[in-house]
C-alpha cells in the first residue's frame, strides 16, 4: 500500500478536530453561550475563560463551538440536499441524453450565474434572515455544481464495457444508473462533496457576516466576525479568533478533498 | 428458419463539417453487407481496422440501427421492434467483449456481473450462476471474487459465462481472443467450440486475426473498408481466395517456419 | 557490446528474472519470445535501467566494458537513446499528442547531439525517409492523431534511431498494428538493422513476425530462458516442452473442416494457466503444467543443458 498523501493525513486531523469539536459542543461547552456578563465583557483569558469574553461578557470558547455546530450542520445539509437534487439532475442528463441533457445543463448554467448572494437575499426579504434560509440558499448553488460534475462522469461511464454489456443483458437505463453509474461515479462525487463543504463553511461565514444567516442567540463565526469589526480597536482578537477557526475549518475540508482525489485517482490506484 | 439474417446492411456516419457551405462528408462504415448464420454454425468475420467489423457488431446486436438493411432474428426483424420488445428478446443473442479488463464491472463480484442477464429478464439466478462457472471451466466458488483477482484468460471466461447464462441461441464474439495469449487464445476458443457443441449456439466471430477465424468458423466473410469482399465458406475461400486482399491476409497470417 | 550475466531481478513477492546471461554484438538480431508474466518486459527494462526501484537486482550488466549493474540515473542517461533505443508496442500514447511528430523526433538530437534547429530538421527529415515516411516535408508538421497506426510508428522508430543507438529494443511492436502493415514493419526493422550494423532485440509473443525478423531467438517462461537457439531451427523444431506447446497452440490459417461426427479439431493446449509469480515453482517454473513432470521438478531448478541451453530435467537425461 501506497502511504497515503500528506494533504490527506493533515486535512483529516483538521476536519476531526473541526467535526469534533463541533459534537461536542452539543452535550457540553466550558460556559453557556447565550449567557450574558455585562460587567465581564472585554475579559482577559483566565482558567475560567480560556480566550476571555466579549463585548456582551459571553465566553469566547462556547461561542466558537457552538458557531462550530452550527457551520457544521449548515455545510452537511446543504451540501446534501444540494448534492443529492444535483447528482440526480446529472444523472437524468446523462442517461436520456438529447434535449434532455441540454435542458438540464442550461438550467444548470443559469444556476451557476445566479448569485448565491441575492438568492439569500431574496429569501430573507421573503421569510426573514435565518440559518434556515443560508441552508436553502448554498443548497441552490450546489445543485448545478454537482450536476455538472455527476453528468460529466457519468457520461464517461457509459461509454465502458461493462455498461455495454449490461445494456446487451437487457437491462433498461434506470437499472444501469442504480446498478453501474451511482457507484462508479461515487469517488468523484465524493472528492466534490468535500471540496464542497469547505466552501460552504465559507458561504455560511458570510452570509451571517452581512447577517443574512444566524440570528442571535444563534452563534456563528460569520456573526462574530460581523460584531467584531466595531470593536477593531478595542479588542481585536475577538476578530481573530473566529477568522482562525473558518481558515481552519476550510483549511481542512479543503485539503482533505485534495488528498481524497489524489487517493482515488485512477492512474494512482492501478499502481497500488 | 435461419437463426440470423442480415439482408443489405448499410451503416453511414455524419463526419463533422470541413467547409462551412458545401454538406459534411459521409462516412460509410458498413456498405450493403448480407450473411446467414445458423444454429450450432459459426461465421467468421475478418477485417482489419476500418473494415467496419465492430460497427457491423453493433449492429447485430441492435446498439445500433442501419440506414438501410434490415436484421432478422429468428424471423423478428430486430430493429423494428420497440424498446421493450428488443429487451425481452435479448436473452436469445448475448455478446463477448474485447476486452477481458473493462467488460466486467470493477466493483461488483463477478458473480454478481454474470448474473445481471438474468436479473435484466426478472428471473432469480439460483444454481445457473453455479452451472455456468462450470460450464467455462472456473470453480463456482470464483462467483464471490472481484475482477481484478483473475487473469485475462480467466476473465474472459467469465465474460463468456455471463454470454451463456441465459442459454442463447446466439453468441456475438467481437475481437474476443485478440488480448489474450497465444497459449490462453487457444483454451478460449476450444471452450468457445465445446460450448457450441453442447449449446447448439450459433456464433458471429468477428477478428482481424484470420488464423484464429479460420480455426473456428465453418462460414467467413472477409471486409474491407466496410464493403463484404468474400462470403462463403470457408474451406473453399481460404484455400482458393478469389481476392488479392483475402490473399494478402493469408499471407500475412501464414507466415510459418 | 552488451553482455547480461546471471542477471536476477527480485521483487518481495518472488523473482521476475532468475539468473539470466545474454550477449549482444553489433549486428545481432536476438528474438525474445514469451507471454504474459514470463518477465520479458523486465529484460528489457534491464537493458535500459529502468526496473522499478522496489527490485533488487542480482548479477551484471556491462555496457561497452563499463558494469551498469547499479549505476545510477545519471549513467543511465548517457546511455538511453545514444546507445540504446527503445520502442512499445502502442505508438499512439508513446508520443505527446500535443506536439507535432518533427518536433518530438528533434527534441533528443538537440538535447544529447548539439545540433541546431536548421540541422536537426535536416537529420529528421533524414530519420523519415530512411523509416520509409513519404513525402517526409510535410509529416514533420503533422500531429500524431493525423497519422495512421503504421506511420506512428514508423515516426517511433525514428525518434529511437535519432541519435544512432548501437541497439534497438522493440517491445511488442506490431501487436497493436493490422497484419499487413505490421509485416512491413518488420521488414523495416530488419533492414534498419542491417544497414546500421545495430543490434535489435525483438521482445514479441507473435511468432510469425519473430521468425521474419531475427536469426536467434530465446524462449522465456517465469523469468527463466527456457530454450535459445538458431530461430529458424527453434521454431521448426522445438525441444522444450513449453516452446512445443506454445508452437502446437497457434491456429493456423488453413481452414479446418469437421470431423465425420460433426466436430471440429479442437487447438492443442497447454493445460492451467501461468501462476502469479508468488505461486510460481521454486524449481522449475514449468511444473505443474508439463506433461513430461517428474517428482523432482517442482523444487529442484534445472541448469541449461545442451546446445539449446534447455531447462528441462527430462529432456536433459534424455539428452544424455
Amino acid at each position: 500500500m501506497r502511504p497515503l498523501p500528506a494533504n490527506f493525513i493533515i486535512g483529516a486531523v483538521l476536519v476531526l478536530l473541526v467535526v469534533g469539536v463541533a459534537a461536542l459542543s452539543l452535550v457540553w461547552t466550558p460556559h453557556d453561550p447565550t449567557t450574558l456578563n455585562i460587567r465581564g465583557k472585554f475579559g482577559e483569558p483566565t482558567p475560567l475563560n480560556w480566550l476571555g469574553t466579549d463585548q456582551l461578557g459571553r465566553d469566547i470558547v462556547s461561542q466558537l463551538m457552538a458557531a462550530a455546530r452550527n457551520s457544521m450542520t449548515v455545510a452537511l445539509v446543504a451540501v446534501l440536499l444540494g448534492g443529492s437534487i444535483g447528482v440526480a439532475l446529472g444523472l437524468l442528463a446523462s442517461a436520456i441524453g438529447g434535449w434532455v441533457e441540454d435542458i438540464v445543463m442550461r438550467l444548470a448554467d443559469l444556476g451557476f450565474a445566479f448569485p448565491a448572494l441575492l438568492f439569500a437575499i431574496m429569501l430573507a426579504a421573503v421569510f426573514g434572515p435565518s440559518l434556515t434560509n443560508a441552508v436553502l440558499a448554498i443548497a441552490f448553488i450546489n445543485i448545478p455544481i454537482f450536476a455538472r460534475v455527476a453528468r460529466a462522469s457519468a457520461n464517461q461511464i457509459w461509454t465502458r464495457e461493462y455498461v455495454l454489456a449490461a445494456r446487451a443483458a437487457g437491462m433498461n437505463k434506470l437499472a444501469i444508473t442504480w446498478d453501474h453509474i451511482l457507484p462508479n461515479i461515487a469517488a468523484v462525487v465524493i472528492v466534490q462533496a468535500t471540496i464542497e463543504f469547505a466552501v460552504a463553511i465559507l458561504a455560511e461565514a458570510a452570509l451571517s457576516y452581512l447577517g443574512l444567516g444566524a440570528q442571535p442567540p444563534a452563534s456563528s463565526w460569520g456573526r462574530m466576525l460581523s460584531e467584531a469589526q466595531t470593536l477593531m480597536y478595542l479588542a481585536p482578537d475577538l476578530a481573530i479568533y473566529p477568522g482562525l477557526c473558518i481558515v481552519i475549518a476550510v483549511l481542512g475540508f479543503g485539503l482533505l478533498g485534495d488528498g481524497l482525489r489524489d487517493i482515488t485517482d485512477p492512474r494512482l490506484a492501478r499502481a497500488r | 428458419m435461419t437463426l440470423f439474417q442480415a439482408r443489405g446492411l448499410t451503416r453511414q456516419y455524419r463526419l463533422p463539417k470541413t467547409h462551412i457551405l458545401r454538406p459534411a462528408p459521409v462516412l460509410t462504415a458498413v456498405n450493403n453487407v448480407s450473411f446467414d448464420i445458423h444454429a450450432g454454425q459459426t461465421l467468421g468475420v475478418v477485417g482489419e481496422s476500418g473494415s467496419g467489423k465492430s460497427t457491423l457488431a453493433r449492429l447485430a446486436m441492435a446498439f445500433e440501427a442501419p440506414n438501410e438493411g434490415q436484421i432478422l432474428f429468428e424471423d423478428h426483424d430486430i430493429h423494428a421492434l420497440g424498446a421493450g420488445k428488443l429487451r425481452q428478446l435479448r436473452p436469445a443473442f448475448q455478446m463477448i467483449f474485447q476486452d477481458p479488463f473493462s467488460s466486467l464491472d470493477p466493483r461488483r463480484k463477478v458473480g454478481w456481473s454474470i448474473a445481471e442477464p438474468l436479473r435484466a429478464m426478472q428471473s432469480s439466478a439460483g444454481t445457473r450462476v453455479n452451472e455456468a462457472f462450470e460450464q467455462v471451466g472456473l470453480h463456482a466458488a470464483d462467483a464471490g471474487k472481484y475482477p481484478h483477482e483473475f487473469s485475462g484468460g480467466q476473465r474472459q471466461r467469465i465474460a463468456i459465462a455471463r454470454a451463456i447464462i441465459t442459454r442463447p441461441k446466439l453468441l456475438i464474439a467481437d475481437e474476443a481472443v485478440s488480448a489474450l495469449d497465444v497459449s490462453v487464445q487457444a483454451q478460449i476458443l476450444n471452450l468457445l467450440m465445446d460450448l457450441q457443441d453442447t449449446l447448439g449456439i450459433g456464433i458471429l466471430f468477428i477478428s482481424h486475426d484470420l488464423a484464429v477465424v479460420a480455426s473456428i468458423c465453418d462460414s467467413l466473410l472477409v471486409m474491407q473498408h466496410g464493403k463484404a469482399l468474400e462470403y462463403g465458406p470457408a474451406t473453399d475461400i481460404l484455400n482458393n481466395p478469389s481476392h488479392a486482399y483475402t490473399k494478402s491476409l493469408l499471407l500475412a497470417a501464414g507466415d510459418r517456419v | 557490446m552488451f553482455e547480461m550475466q546471471n542477471m536476477t531481478v527480485r521483487f518481495s513477492i518472488g523473482e521476475a528474472l532468475r539468473g539470466v546471461s545474454l550477449r549482444i554484438a553489433p549486428g545481432d538480431r536476438l528474438g525474445i519470445v514469451g507471454e504474459s508474466g514470463s518477465g520479458k518486459s523486465m529484460l528489457a527494462a534491464c537493458l535500459m535501467g529502468m526496473v522499478p526501484d522496489a527490485a533488487t537486482i542480482d548479477g551484471t550488466l556491462t555496457i561497452d566494458g563499463t558494469n551498469m549493474t547499479h549505476a545510477s540515473e545519471a549513467k543511465w542517461q548517457t546511455i538511453r537513446a545514444r546507445r540504446a533505443a527503445m520502442i512499445f508496442q502502442e505508438p499512439m500514447s508513446a508520443l505527446n499528442p500535443l506536439r507535432r511528430v518533427g518536433d518530438t523526433v528533434a527534441e533528443p538530437i538537440y538535447v544529447h547531439m548539439g545540433l541546431n534547429k536548421a540541422q536537426a530538421r535536416d537529420r529528421v527529415l533524414g530519420l523519415f525517409e530512411e523509416v520509409g515516411i513519404p513525402d517526409p516535408a510535410s509529416r514533420f508538421r503533422m500531429f500524431p492523431h493525423e497519422l495512421s497506426g503504421g506511420q506512428r510508428q514508423r515516426v517511433l522508430i525514428a525518434l529511437a534511431l535519432a541519435c544512432d543507438p548501437q541497439l534497438l529494443i522493440a517491445d511488442e511492436p506490431t501487436t497493436a498494428l493490422d497484419a499487413n502493415i505490421a509485416l512491413k514493419i518488420t521488414d523495416l526493422l530488419v533492414h534498419l538493422s542491417q544497414s546500421r550494423n545495430m543490434a535489435l532485440v525483438f521482445i514479441s509473443h507473435d511468432l510469425s513476425a519473430v521468425a521474419r525478423a531475427t536469426t536467434d531467438i530465446t524462449v522465456m517462461y517465469g523469468g527463466d530462458f527456457v530454450e535459445r537457439g538458431v530461430t529458424a531451427e527453434v521454431l521448426s523444431n522445438p525441444m522444450h516442452p513449453y516452446t512445443q506447446g506454445l508452437l502446437a497452440a497457434r491456429p493456423s490459417p488453413r481452414a479446418v473442416s469437421r470431423d465425420a461426427n460433426g466436430s471440429r479439431r479442437r487447438l492443442p493446449t497447454i493445460p492451467g494457466t501461468v501462476p502469479p509469480l508468488h505461486k510460481m515453482a521454486r524449481g522449475c517454473r514449468f511444473a505443474g503444467r508439463c506433461a513430461l513432470e517428474r517428482g523432482e521438478c517442482a523444487s529442484v531448478r534445472p541448469l541449461p543443458f545442451g546446445p539449446r541451453r534447455i531447462t528441462c530435467h527430462a529432456v536433459s537425461e534424455e539428452m544424455t
